[in-house]
Formats: C-alpha cells, sequence, structure tokens
C-alpha cells in the first residue's frame, strides 16, 4: 500500500514536471547582449571602427616614403626590411568584420524601415573592399559575408570587383537620393549628419579615385571617362568638404580620437610611448623644402623634441634646422628627442575630439586634376586641371592648418613659386606635379592611399630603405593572412603562389 | 506525517497480532572492532521481512522461535543465527574477506568494490591529511593512478588543474565534478573545503563510474564525504601545523654582464647607468656609478660586480599558520561533528597573504524509519595580493644592482621613484605597496537530506541543496607625484601616475533537489539492487565592476572619487537542468554483477526543442577467484575479479546563451548618448548538441599471499565526437569564428594500482609501500572539414593525427638531419617562418610512490610522483632575454661564435659550419626577435620528480596520556612537501608543473609564474 502511494505521487510529480518542464527550461534569452540590432546603431558601430583602423594608414605612410620610425625603439625589419610572412599585417580580418556590420545595414535597412541607411552603408562597403583589394589582389566578394550560408568564400577576381564597386556606388547614390534621413538616422551618421548632397559627393569622389586607379591600364580610358560622365553633375567632395568621422570624442581612454590616442596622448594628457615612434622621412623634408613649403612642414610635424609646454607649439624654436627628419628605415642615430614628431595638423595636446579623415577634398580636386589632364575634352568636367590641382593644393594647405597659421597667401606662394611640382605653369609633367602635391596633401591622412597612388605612379621616387640594400625589391602588395589560408586553404590556394615582391595588383602595370 | 505514522503504527501492529506466536528479540550488532553497526540488515530467513539496526546498532524484530535470522552490512560478512529461546543477541559482523571497506559511488551509494565493473580509489582522511596540506586536491596527489593534479603556480591561491584519465574535451571543460556529501558543486568550491573535515575521498575516475551524473561526471567525479560525527562519547580535537616555505629553485640567469643596452665596435657591451637591460659591459668589480644624479648632483654608487643572492633572498620564508578545533557527538538518535579551521597564510613573495576561516556543522537525527542529515559549510576566505609586475622587476634587474636594499623607498633616497636607478621600471617594493588587490569570498555549502526506509529493502531520499558563493575585490593603484628633477631626467618620470580604482563583486549561486529512491533486495541467490531518481537544479549567477581612473583624492580608494568617465559592465548568467535517471543491477551468489545505467537530461543551455539526451550505460564484475575451483583453492591467490564497463555520455560544452548570435556594444560607446552595436564575430548556431563520449573499459583486481599484495590494473578507451569547437572560418564570411560540433578524438590508457601490505614486517617494525603508474594518450581524427589543426591558446594545438595537445612552435630552418641552417652572410641561423610542430603539452606518463614505515608510534610517510612524456615552452625566457638576464643571453660570453650544429646551403647541398661566426653576439642577435621569436630556444622536456610528501609523526604513548586524565590522544610530526624536485639540466627556467592557464592549454610558463617553493614544518594535534 505504501509502495503503491509513492509510486503514485512519484507519477503525479513525474507528470506535473514534463508539463511545465519545456517552459521551465526556456531561459536561455541572453541578458548582457543584444539578440538582434537596428541599422542605425550598427552603421554608428561600423563607421566609428573604420575610421578608428589605423594600421594599413601605418605601414602605407612608410611604404609611400613618408614616414620613418626613431632609433629609440629597435628598428622594424618587418617594416623596413621587408622581412614579413603571412602572419604580418592582418588588416583583412578587421576589414571584413566591418564589412559585416555594412552588410547588416545593407540588408536590412528597408525591412526596419531606415532605408536612408542602405546609401551610406554602400558607400561605406566600397570604401573598405576596394581597399582589401589595392592589398591583397583577388580576394572573396560576391560569395563573402554570407556567415556559414558560404564557410569557404571563393575568390572574385580583382577587376571585376573593381567594376562591381562602381556600380555599387551608382546604386548608392540612387538610394541616398530616394530616401531623406530620419532623425535617428541623422544621429547614427557620424559622418554627414544626414547630410544627402554630401554622401553623393563623398560616393562619387571614392568612385573617381577607383576610376582613376585604373587609368594606367591599357584601352581602359572609355570605360573610366563614360563612368566619369555619368556622375558629374551630382558633383564632387567640395571645398572645405572633408569626410571626417566623429562620434563626439570624448576625454576618456578609449574615447578619444584614435590617431591622437595612438601618436599623441591618452585622454588625461599623458604622452603615449608611441608618439617617439614615427618620424617624417628625410626625403619628405627635402622635397617640402625644394620647393620652399615650410609652412606646410611646420604644420605637418613638430621640431625636434616634439610639442612643448603651449598646446600646439614645438618645445624647441620653430625654425627649420630644428626641424629633424630621419633617413628612411635608420636602424640608429636618431632618437626620438632630436627628431621631429607628428605635428600640429594632426596632434596638438588636448585636441582629442577632431575628426578621423576618410578621405580629404585635396585628394578629390587632385583626382579631378588628373583626370582632367589625362582625359581632357573626353570627359565634361567644368574646370581645367590646372584650376583642379590648384584647388587641391589650397585645401591640402587649409586641412593642415597652414592657411589658418601662417596666412592665406602661404598656397598662392606655393602654387606662383616658379618651382618644378609646385608651380603649375613650371612644371613640366604635369602629371607629376599632380601626383607629387597629392602625395604630400596625404601625409598624416592616408598612409594607405599614398602606397596605393606610389604603386600605380611609381611617383614621386622615394630612396630604398637604409635597413633593405640599395636595390631590394619593394613590396606590391600583402600576404594573404595565415588565418585565411588556414581556414580557406582552397580558395587561397587557388591564386596561386604570392610573390608580395612581384605579384601586383591589377591597376599596378608598370 | 506526523499523523500518518502513528496509523502505520497501528496498521502494523494489527499485522503482527495476525501471528500469534512471534515475540519480540532485540539487539545489538557490532563489527570486529567492537564499533556498533548502524544500518546492519536484519531479516528473516526466507520471510519479507525485516529491520535495519539503528545508528546505535540496535536492533528490535518480531520473531517466532523457528525463524533464523539473517544479519548482513555492507562491508561485511553476513551471519545467520537461529532464534533460540533468547530474546537478545550481540552478534559481531565480521569484514567481508576480500576488500573491507564500502566505496560510495555515484549518487552516494555505498557498494561493495567487489560489485563495480569500474574504478573507483578511495582515499582516507589519513591519507589525506597526513602532510596538512591547506588545499584538499593537494593531498590527493601521487595517491590515485589516473589522476593529475597540477600546481600551476606559486603564490596564496595556487591555482591547480585536475584532470582524471586525460581529457575528452578538445575546447571544453576536462575537470571533474565535485560532489560534497552528495550534492554536485562546482570544483572550485574544492578550495574551501577544509581537508580536516573529510571523512574519505572517493575518485569515481572515468565516465563509467560516473554514469549516473551523465554529462556532469564525465570527466569523473570527486565524491567528498565529510565525518558525521561519532556515535559513542563526545570527542573533541584541536590542532596545529605550522609550516614554513621557502623557494625552492631560482631560475639560471647569466652572471658575467651588467646593466646597459648596446654595444662598442668591438661588440662588447657598454655601460649604461640607467638601463634595465643586461646588455652591458662585464662586471670588474670597480666602484661605479649609477642611475642619476641626485639634487646635490651626486650619483649612487655601487661595486660593479655580480650579487649572486640578491633575487632569491627578495623573497621572504613563508609561513602557514593552521589552527583546528573539532567537535564530535553522538548518540543513538543522533550524531553531530563540528569544526572550525582558520588558516593563515603569508606567502614568499612579500606582502602577499591570505586566510581562510571555516565552519562546519554536519549533523544527524534519526526518527523511527527517518533519518535527517545535515551538512553546512561555511568559508571566507580573504586577500591580499600584489596587482605588479613585482617579479618581472625584480628578475630582470641587473645582477649588480642591490635589489633588497631598496626595500625601505621612503627613508631610502636610492629606492624611492625620485631617485630609483632604473629610467624604466619601478622599484619593486614600492610597486608591490603600490599596486593591491583585495578579494573577500564567502561560501555557503549546505544540503538537507530526509532518508525513509519504509521497508527493509526499499530507501526513499530527499536531498536539497544549495551553496552560494560572494566575492567582493577591490583593485587599486596609488598615485605617485614625482619631483621636478625626475621630471626632467627620468624616462617613467615624465608624467605623475594617477590613483585608480576598481571595484567587483559576483555572487552565483546553485539550487538543487534530487529525489532518490532506491531499493535492495535478494531473491534466492540473486540480489537486485534498482535506483530511480529525479533531479532540477538551477545555477544563476551575476558579477559587477565598476571602476574609475585619474582619482581626484589619491588616497580615496572609492570609485565616488572618479574623475572622467567610471567604467561600469555588468554580467548575469542563469542555467536549468532536469534530470531523471535509474539504474539496475543483478549480483548472482555475490560473485557476479551485471548494472545497468540510465540518464536523461534537459539542459536550458540547448534548444529547447533539441535538449533532452539519453545517456546509457553497461558495467560488469565477477569474482573468479570465487567461481573457479583451481583458483578458491590456490594458497598464494585470495581474489581475482575482473571487470568491464560501458557508457555513453555525453559533454555539454555549450556556454550559457551560446546559441544565437549576438551584438554586442561597440568599442568606445557610448559617447555621450550615441550608442552603437556591432555583430559578434562568433557564428552560433542553434543545432548544437552535446559532446558525445563512449567509454570502454576494463581491468583485473588481484590479491595475493593473504592480501599482502594487491593489485589492480585497468584499460580504458574513450571515443569522443562531435567535439565542440569554436572553429576559426575565413573572415570573408564576416565571423571570424563558427561554434559548432566538429572534431573527434580518441583517449586512451592504462593504469596500475600496485600496493604492498605490509611489504616487510618485523615485530612491531611495519613497512608498506604502493605505488600507480598510469599512461595515457590521444589522438586527434578529424578537426573539420578540410581544416586540420585548430590553436586552443597558447603555442597548443589540436593536429589531426597527433596528440591532443601539440606544441607549435616557430623553430630554425633545419636540414634533413635536423642541423640548423645558418645565413652565410650574417652567420645568423634562420629562422623558419612556419612554425613546426612538436611534442605533446599533457604528461603521458605518472608515477606515484606511497611508502611508510610503522615502529611502535612512530610513522614515517613519503610520498613521490614523476610526470613525463610531456614538453613545455618557456616563454618566460623571452622575457628573460628582452633584458639580458636569461642564461641563453650570455651564449659564448656574447663574443661572435659559431652557431653549434649549423649547417649553409651552398647553392647544391648543406655543409656544415665550421667558420661563419654570427656576425653579432650581443644586442643585434640574442636580443632580436631573430633569437627570442626563436621558441625551440625555450622548449624543453616537462618530465620532473618531486617529493611530493615526507611525514615523520609520533603517537605519544597512551599511558602518558593517562596521567593527564582529560588528553585522550597527542600526536606530533614533522611534514616536508615538495622537499625535492629533479628535471632535465636543459630546463633552467621554472618548475614545469607551472603553467600561464589551468585551461586546456597548459604547457606554457611565464614571467606570471613566481619560483616554486618547498615547504616544512610541524603539526600537533590532541584529542579529547
Amino acid at each position: 500500500m505504501k509502495l503503491r502511494a509513492i509510486i503514485l505521487s512519484a507519477l503525479c510529480i513525474g507528470i506535473a514536471l514534463s508539463s511545465c518542464k519545456k517552459s521551465w527550461l526556456d531561459i536561455n534569452t541572453n541578458p548582457n547582449t543584444l539578440p538582434n540590432s537596428t541599422p542605425d546603431y550598427v552603421f554608428t558601430a561600423a563607421a566609428n571602427r573604420t575610421a578608428a583602423v589605423l594600421d594599413p594608414n601605418e605601414i602605407g605612410s612608410y611604404w609611400s616614403g613618408m614616414w620613418t620610425q626613431s632609433s629609440t625603439y629597435i628598428i622594424s625589419t618587418t617594416n623596413f626590411a621587408y622581412n614579413f610572412n603571412n602572419t604580418n599585417f592582418n588588416y583583412w580580418d578587421t576589414w571584413y568584420d566591418i564589412l559585416r556590420d555594412y552588410q547588416f545595414v545593407i540588408d536590412t535597412a528597408e525591412d526596419q524601415a531606415m532605408p536612408y541607411m542602405k546609401g551610406p552603408a554602400e558607400v561605406m562597403k566600397a570604401y573598405i573592399v576596394h581597399q582589401l583589394v589595392d592589398l591583397y589582389g583577388n580576394i572573396p566578394y560576391s560569395d563573402a559575408l554570407k556567415g556559414t550560408g558560404s564557410l569557404a568564400p571563393k575568390f572574385d577576381d580583382q577587376k571585376a570587383i573593381y567594376e562591381d564597386l562602381v556600380k555599387l556606388l551608382d546604386q548608392a547614390v540612387v538610394d541616398l537620393k530616394a530616401n531623406t534621413f530620419q532623425a535617428q538616422g541623422i544621429s547614427a551618421d557620424i559622418v554627414f549628419k544626414g547630410n544627402v548632397t554630401s554622401w553623393v559627393h563623398f560616393a562619387n569622389s571614392l568612385k573617381l579615385r577607383l576610376l582613376i586607379r585604373q587609368s594606367k591600364i591599357a584601352g581602359r580610358d572609355a570605360y573610366i571617362t563614360g563612368e566619369i560622365n555619368k556622375i558629374i553633375a551630382n558633383g564632387f567632395l567640395a571645398a572645405g568638404e572633408d569626410v571626417l568621422s566623429n562620434p563626439g570624442y570624448v576625454a576618456s581612454d578609449g574615447k578619444t580620437n584614435p590617431f591622437y590616442d595612438r601618436w599623441g596622448y591618452a585622454a588625461n594628457g599623458t604622452i603615449r610611448p608611441l608618439a617617439r615612434y614615427p618620424r617624417p622621412t628625410v626625403f619628405l623634408f627635402e622635397e617640402l623644402k625644394k620647393t620652399n613649403d615650410t609652412f606646410r612642414l611646420k604644420r605637418l610635424f613638430y621640431a625636434k623634441g616634439g610639442e612643448g609646454a603651449t598646446a600646439g607649439v614645438s618645445s624647441q624654436e620653430e625654425k627649420i634646422d630644428n626641424y629633424v627628419p630621419v633617413p628612411f628605415g635608420a636602424a640608429s642615430g636618431y632618437l626620438s628627442q632630436n627628431t621631429s614628431y607628428v605635428g600640429p595638423s594632426q596632434i596638438i595636446k588636448g585636441q582629442f575630439g577632431k575628426g578621423m579623415v576618410l578621405m580629404t577634398a585635396a585628394e578629390s580636386f587632385f583626382l579631378l586634376a588628373e583626370a582632367k589632364q589625362r582625359y581632357a575634352a573626353a570627359v565634361n568636367l567644368p574646370l581645367t586641371a590646372k584650376e583642379y590641382y590648384e584647388q587641391g593644393v589650397k585645401e591640402s594647405f587649409r586641412l593642415t592648418g597652414t592657411t589658418a597659421t601662417y596666412g592665406a597667401d602661404k598656397a598662392t606662394t606655393l602654387l606662383t613659386s616658379g618651382k618644378d611640382l609646385a608651380d603649375w605653369d613650371a612644371s613640366p609633367d604635369k602629371l607629376k606635379a599632380i601626383w607629387e602635391q597629392k602625395w604630400l596633401a596625404l601625409v598624416n591622412y592616408g598612409g594607405e592611399e599614398a602606397w596605393a597612388e606610389y604603386r600605380r605612379t611609381n611617383f614621386p621616387v622615394t630612396p630604398a630603405s637604409a635597413s633593405a640594400s640599395a636595390n631590394a625589391a619593394r613590396p606590391v602588395r600583402l600576404f594573404y593572412p595565415q588565418g585565411e589560408e588556414v581556414s580557406n586553404g582552397t580558395n587561397v590556394k587557388a591564386q596561386g603562389t604570392i610573390d608580395v615582391f612581384a605579384t601586383k595588383i591589377f591597376w599596378d602595370v608598370d | 506525517m506526523r499523523k500518518t505514522l502513528p496509523l502505520l503504527a497501528v496498521l502494523v501492529h494489527f499485522a503482527m497480532l495476525a501471528l500469534a506466536q512471534t515475540r519480540t528479540i532485540t539487539g545489538l550488532v557490532k563489527d570486529e572492532r567492537g564499533e556498533p553497526l548502524a544500518f546492519a540488515s536484519i531479516t528473516l530467513k526466507g520471510k519479507n521481512k525485516g529491520t535495519t539496526t539503528d545508528a546505535s546498532g540496535n536492533f528490535r524484530i518480531e520473531a517466532t522461535t523457528e525463524d533464523i535470522l539473517v544479519f548482513s552490512a555492507v562491508g561485511s560478512k553476513s551471519r545467520e543465527i537461529a532464534v533460540g529461546s533468547s530474546s537478545s543477541y550481540n552478534v559481531t559482523l565480521e569484514k567481508s574477506e576480500s576488500m573491507q571497506e564500502v566505496v560510495v559511488t555515484a549518487l552516494g551509494v555505498q557498494k561493495q568494490p567487489r560489485s563495480l565493473g569500474y574504478s573507483v580509489a578511495t582515499i582516507k582522511n589519513d591519507e589525506l591529511t597526513e602532510a596538512r596540506t591547506t588545499n584538499l586536491q593537494n593531498g590527493l596527489v601521487g595517491k590515485v593512478s589516473g589522476l593529475n593534479v597540477s600546481t600551476v603556480n606559486n603564490g596564496v591561491f595556487a591555482d591547480t588543474r585536475i584532470v582524471l584519465r586525460g581529457i575528452r574535451s578538445l575546447t571544453g571543460n576536462n575537470q571533474p565534478l565535485l560532489v560534497l556529501d552528495g550534492s554536485p558543486i562546482a570544483l572550485s568550491y574544492i578550495n574551501s573545503i577544509n581537508p580536516n573535515d573529510v571523512e574519505s575521498v572517493n575518485v569515481l575516475k572515468g565516465a563509467n563510474a560516473s554514469a549516473l551524473y551523465g554529462p556532469d561526471g564525465v570527466n569523473g567525479v570527486i565524491v567528498v564525504t565529510t565525518k558525521k560525527g561519532n556515535a559513542k562519547k563526545a570527542e573533541i580535537s584541536i590542532g596545529n601545523t605550522t609550516l614554513f616555505e621557502k623557494v625552492s629553485f631560482m631560475p639560471d640567469l647569466q652572471t658575467r654582464f651588467g646593466s646597459g643596452s648596446s654595444y662598442d665596435q668591438f661588440g662588447d657591451g657598454v655601460y649604461d647607468l640607467i638601463e634595465n637591460q643586461t646588455w652591458g659591459a662585464e662586471f670588474n668589480g670597480k666602484d661605479t656609478a649609477i642611475g642619476r644624479k641626485d639634487e646635490n648632483g651626486l650619483f649612487q654608487r655601487l661595486p660593479y660586480r655580480y650579487l649572486p643572492n640578491e633575487k632569491r633572498d627578495f623573497f621572504n620564508t613563508g609561513v602557514t599558520v593552521q589552527n583546528d578545533v573539532s567537535i564530535s557527538a553522538g548518540d543513538e538518535k543522533g550524531r553531530m561533528y563540528l569544526s572550525l579551521q582558520d588558516v593563515t597564510t603569508r606567502n614568499v613573495l612579500p606582502k602577499e597573504t591570505a586566510r581562510r576561516t571555516g565552519l562546519r556543522l554536519n549533523t544527524t537525527r534519526i526518527f523511527g524509519k527517518f533519518r535527517l542529515e545535515s551538512s553546512l559549510g561555511y568559508t571566507v576566505t580573504r586577500s591580499s595580493q600584489t596587482n605588479s609586475s613585482a617579479y618581472y622587476n625584480l628578475i630582470n634587474s641587473p645582477g649588480q644592482v642591490p635589489v633588497t636594499s631598496y626595500n625601505d623607498y621612503v627613508n631610502n633616497k636610492w629606492a624611492d621613484h625620485n631617485h630609483y636607478y632604473n629610467d624604466y621600471y619601478p622599484n619593486p617594493y614600492e610597486d608591490i605597496d603600490r599596486q593591491r588587490y583585495n578579494l573577500r569570498r564567502d561560501d555557503v555549502i549546505g544540503n538537507i537530506a530526509l532518508y525513509i526506509k519504509p521497508l527493509s529493502w526499499l530507501t526513499i531520499t530527499d536531498r536539497l541543496s544549495t551553496n552560494f558563493r560572494l566575492n567582493t575585490s577591490k583593485s587599486t593603484t596609488g598615485a605617485i607625484y614625482y619631483s621636478t628633477l625626475a621630471k626632467g631626467a627620468i624616462y617613467q618620470a615624465r608624467n605623475d601616475k594617477l590613483a585608480s580604482v576598481s571595484d567587483g563583486s559576483g555572487f552565483s549561486s546553485r539550487i538543487m533537489n534530487e529525489f532518490l529512491v532506491s531499493a535492495d533486495k535478494d531473491f534466492g541467490d540473486f540480489n537486485v539492487k534498482a535506483l530511480g531518481g529525479t533531479s532540477i537544479r538551477q545555477d544563476v549567477s551575476k558579477s559587477e565592476n565598476v571602476s574609475g581612473g585619474n582619482l581626484a583624492i589619491p588616497t580615496l580608494f572609492n570609485v565616488v572619487a572618479y574623475t572622467g568617465i567610471p567604467g561600469a559592465s555588468e554580467s548575469n548568467s542563469r542555467s536549468r537542468l532536469m534530470s531523471v535517471f535509474g539504474s539496475a543491477s543483478v549480483t548472482y551468489k555475490n560473485y557476479a554483477t551485471l548494472e545497468f545505467t540510465g540518464r536523461n537530461d534537459w539542459d536550458s543551455r540547448l534548444d529547447p526543442n533539441n535538449n533532452s539526451y539519453f545517456y546509457p550505460g553497461l558495467n560488469a564484475s565477477v569474482i573468479l577467484s570465487d567461481i573457479v575451483p583451481a583458483l578458491q583453492e590456490s594458497r598464494f591467490l585470495d581474489y581475482l575479479k575482473l571487470k568491464g564497463a560501458w557508457n555513453r555520455t555525453g559533454n555539454v560544452n555549450v556556454g550559457v546563451y551560446e546559441l544565437d548570435n549576438v551584438y554586442g556594444v561597440a568599442g568606445g560607446f557610448p559617447y555621450g548618448s550615441l550608442a552603437s552595436y556591432t555583430a559578434g564575430n562568433t557564428f552560433y548556431t542553434r543545432d548544437i548538441k552535446p559532446e558525445t563520449v563512449e567509454s570502454y573499459e576494463t581491468g583485473i583486481e588481484i590479491n595475493l599471499f593473504k592480501n599482502r599484495v594487491n593489485l589492480e590494473a585497468t584499460y580504458y578507451y574513450q571515443n569522443n565526437n562531435d567535439q565542440v569547437i569554436e572553429v576559426a572560418i575565413s573572415s570573408g564570411t564576416g565571423f571570424t569564428s563558427a561554434k559548432l560540433n566538429a572534431a573527434r578524438f580518441y583517449n586512451k590508457g592504462v593504469e596500475f594500482d600496485l600496493r604492498l601490505t605490509p611489504l616487510f614486517k618485523a615485530g612491531a617494525f611495519t613497512w608498506n609501500a604502493s605505488g600507480n603508474f598510469s599512461i595515457n594518450d590521444s589522438k586527434v581524427l578529424d578537426v573539420y572539414q578540410d581544416i586540420n589543426e585548430l590553436g586552443i591558446g597558447n603555442t597548443a594545438y589540436i593536429i589531426k593525427g597527433l596528440p591532443a595537445y601539440t606544441h607549435k612552435l616557430t623553430d630554425w630552418q633545419r636540414d634533413p638531419q635536423g642541423h640548423v641552417v645558418i645565413d652565410t652572410l650574417s652567420g645568423y641561423p634562420i629562422q623558419n617562418s612556419v612554425p613546426q610542430i612538436y611534442g605533446r603539452t599533457l604528461p603521458k606518463y605518472i608515477i606515484g610512490l606511497n611508502t611508510d614505515f610503522n615502529y611502535k608510534g612512530f610513522s614515517l610517510k613519503v610520498v613521490a610522483e614523476f610526470r613525463g612524456g610531456n614538453y613545455i615552452y618557456n616563454s618566460v625566457g623571452v622575457d628573460y632575454g628582452f633584458t639580458g638576464v636569461d642564461r641563453l643571453s650570455a651564449i659564448n660570453a656574447r663574443q661572435r661564435f659559431v652557431f653549434p650544429n649549423s649547417v649553409y646551403y651552398d647553392g647544391a647541398k648543406y655543409v656544415p659550419n665550421t667558420d661563419k661566426v654570427v656576425i653579432n653576439a650581443h644586442y643585434d642577435f640574442l636580443q632580436a626577435s631573430r633569437f627570442r621569436g626563436t621558441q625551440t630556444n625555450y622548449y624543453t622536456s616537462g618530465s620532473f620528480w618531486k617529493l611530493r610528501e615526507v611525514v615523520l609523526s609520533y603517537d605519544l604513548p597512551t599511558k602518558w596520556m593517562v596521567a593527564t586524565k582529560w588528553i585522550k590522544r597527542a600526536t606530533v610530526s614533522l611534514i616536508g612537501r615538495n622537499l625535492l624536485m629533479l628535471r632535465p639540466a636543459t630546463n633552467w627556467w621554472t618548475d614545469p608543473e607551472f603553467s600561464n592557464t589551468t585551461s586546456n592549454a597548459i604547457g606554457t610558463t611565464t614571467i606570471g609564474q613566481t619560483p616554486p617553493t618547498r615547504l616544512f614544518g610541524f603539526n600537533v594535534n590532541l584529542g579529547f
């Protein structure tokens, strides 16, 4: 009897348990993070992260001959003897990680009733993908960003990707013009605060960058001019219209301008150890001095010893002799305190809140100058190449603060100096003048772009690294990262043997 | 209940009346030592009627004169007595012949070892606590085959990693379950248990033994049973243990060169006054200035010679004082055990202290057929440690620097931060004071169990248990304001250092209820044991951390003093588990047993549509020595048992909330009111399921020569499939990794246990010895699709076809014979850009040796252990090499040399290199990443022998006690632990047992591990 009672009660408990079992166990909803997100939140994250990616610009600044390192740090043979392998320079993972966020915005913007977020995400996607191509050549593209839908995405041809990006930018302009930003989008857009016109200008200037990049490829002219003519009406980045990303940097570590944080100061004003790392090259200073462009020089770099007690002013007297560059790749003899620091154009103690530069208006004008110079009447650009060129130089003087600090005439002085590569009329090779001035305009702002342009134009002719033999080959691309080789081996192998000194990107034809 | 009980009694009484001739028989059952036997069963032979003894061994049964009383108890021989005229019987039961004791198996079920088809090891309190380890797990070292307890660091809370029989999960948990008085709790609570409270530890070595625990028990179970109290007179015991701790081994460092970081045109080091590195000039004994000038323009001056003991002298003699009081009491109705323990530890590292205070109250109360047991432990652990890199700063000090003289940095000018010689790193003494980490942890572990025995063969148990832990911690960093002179000169003094504070608290708890019905009944020659039960449990945890930097008031270490933006974080987790389980076993004539087990789990961590898993098992044993006549008659063979087991279980290596992709707060956000979320990088799937583990085990147990020799051998093999791994996927997918079921591997091994009791005996002298030997091996059969390897942290990898885990390290380029290939221009060896595969990270062989010598009151016990077959990567050498204190950084006295055993490639073949010296044997080579980044330079065998415990104890003669009238017993002992370590000469860095982690990625040592120590001291124990 007792046994029966026990069995019965056990059964009752069992039944009661099984009926509530399902709901009792269904508690696995994460209370610590979001199970889903919205395009505005994700776009903000992606844009902010895009702007914070400093590494490709750093290596680009070295390999385009603008920067080298001080002897306070042991020479990096990776950077300056080109002693690197597939475990170095993995920008791939970061870029794809950010791309997934943009793809999320593109895929969900319409469904989540924020169609205005789609266009900006498309522009930013193109901004990243073309950089990946410029660094790695063929990459996963059409098969990419699909999660486990394609665990080992195939690689697409680099030229085809460029062509598709041009189309993507056209689509972005269509999407931008079709949708007005709503309040949520305006606060989420940390680049243009919902200014559709500026986004369209950015899309077009970026498209121009992609097209001009291909300008040395034989037989490409008709395609390039055709594409340029399509977008002229919508306009390009105008004077003063730099593409800056700024979430509202604040004085707290991890929340300041990332360039300032790495190469300048901590939030409390303590100098960062890495402020003692990058140094201007002797070549860069020589190029600037050749044309008496010393005012811009003083904005780009501080005198030896760096910033002094007065914010934005060197500790040493700001005479040109006190500005000490370092021969490219020099391993010793140039301690940080005896050489020039990254200057007030980017770093002034306390100014942690400046926007991060994604693209400058100056670059856009130099692209227009090159387009006009190359294709003349084949492109319907309204101004002359010279006009675009001179506006580019003025934009650089404005952005670096040269104009504000030393007066508006300084750019004009340079443009009328009669010096080759500065004064348009005095420059026998107009393209070289454009390239030289664009190179200078990218110092501290766009190392990655400068290295790509250096590979395309082979100009300016920068000296060999002091840490490599005089005629050592220079890298023309990066290795596919080791991680990709391990996780997507078949597709990486299908790209053939990669020789980082010889396997050129498709637009690098000479 | 209260009402039904008398009613039942009445009913039973009526039934009794029906059998008119019955009368009441009473009595007492004792074991052969005269101790009352509780819960011995008394049945009437051939009748379905019986009773059990109470806690004091008393019984009462109705029987007729024709009845035969059958007395039986676990671990004892059963005995039959015909009811005669007497109505009172005092019965003594002898211990069963072969294995005297019973073992606690899964779910607290006591069984005779002879009936088990799997391996269970039992460690009694005296074996466990002889060497007075503070932590229970350290008392197990060397005593159980297949058990690997690694103490991975030195310190007041030396972390340990416990593994039984190798690994079953490539990336998940491989540490066993802890069951304390029947309640499964997180293994980390093992540090809160007072070893002196422990009655016994039963180690269920594998998934077979712990089948009833399902996935929780897949890595084996450590079943800890605490003392329940004595049924006789009250006994009070007090004890004191005082142990001293000394650094036993310092790394081998170069002794020729002092401070500097450059070389001259001859390649000789140049002395540098302010350098922390030791790439300077050779010592010459001359009086030399060091550091920077003080306010008076004077230098600190030191003889430029090597100080051999400075670094060792930095460490204190550590002291651990352990005081214990316990009271044990009871009568026939109940028992209780109360203990209080206080352990204070002062570590060898200056100012590192800890204190653990624990209280335990265990009670048992019997009400007729009910027995109520409660077990409650409360432990408070407090510690104060430094967050600073004091050891780094110490060990990397140049050899001529008298570090210990900088102890008093308040009064000694050359020790304070404005004058300290070193431009780059702080005075370790000041840094220890400046950076502190204080922790308090409160642990409560308790359960209440109610046992009902409605019928002689039926027991019903309900156990409600809970444990919870409260952690509060505070990290503080003090401010340093430098003098103007220092600011203008000393590199690290350019900016004042501001104060900061970080304050964390965490709470975790488990509530669990377990309901069990078990039956044990004889049917003729068959004995059937059946058990069924269900359990539900919930785990909850929460942690919060707030931090503030740039404190406005540098002495107010409270988050309210923050300036800027404070940090804040929160994390919550909750999971639930529901289980139904059961087992049934049949034993024939007490020599052949077959048992089935089954368990079904419903786990909230898995998808609700896919969260039910069934885990079956089977095991059998047969005592051949009871069956085969030839063996029965053997004069030297006493016992021969064969056993075998199979089960399939799982391993839920899926964390809470690991089914869905998530969007986390993007770095740096929020900026004011601007929030942002970014997609996570790991791809999760709802299809994830538990790893499956299929375990086979077979073994033999032999007793020879009147049980003086006892040998056990066991072979196990585990197939581990559907491993949950986080595999790196192409970042082109938008994710960097995916968590999925993929890899598979096997894990197998053999274990031998040999006990010689006694090995030698002459008069009052006995010598016992036992040893165990385990071999463990594994092989990865598959990783994931085309992916053949996966890094799991440090240099440990899972590589198809190789054991888990295998080191993968950078090496020199080598010719086919293994010679190092050099570059003909520089003479430097060339680094192979592709990391190479080297040996296993986990020991393949473990040997434990235990021996004791006893003479009258004296006993000497020794435990030694060997582990080997594995390798370690001493990345600590990379740090020593950076500053140039490492022995390797003074190869050939830093003069140019031909790289040993090297060859060069002449364009067609490899030619032995006899004359091509390295162009620099100094900073450019030995300090450069070329050398220090070649990991094989710091790669050594991980083998060692350790003398784990040496204990000499003396039980004071009883006659002395009689004189005192109140002291019943007294024992004094001298204790030594880790007195000796033997290891290959190539390992001059640190203790190969050390590691920077207790995770699966064990096998790498870093600067984070302070030097190993040895302990010695004494213990006094008195009983009243």
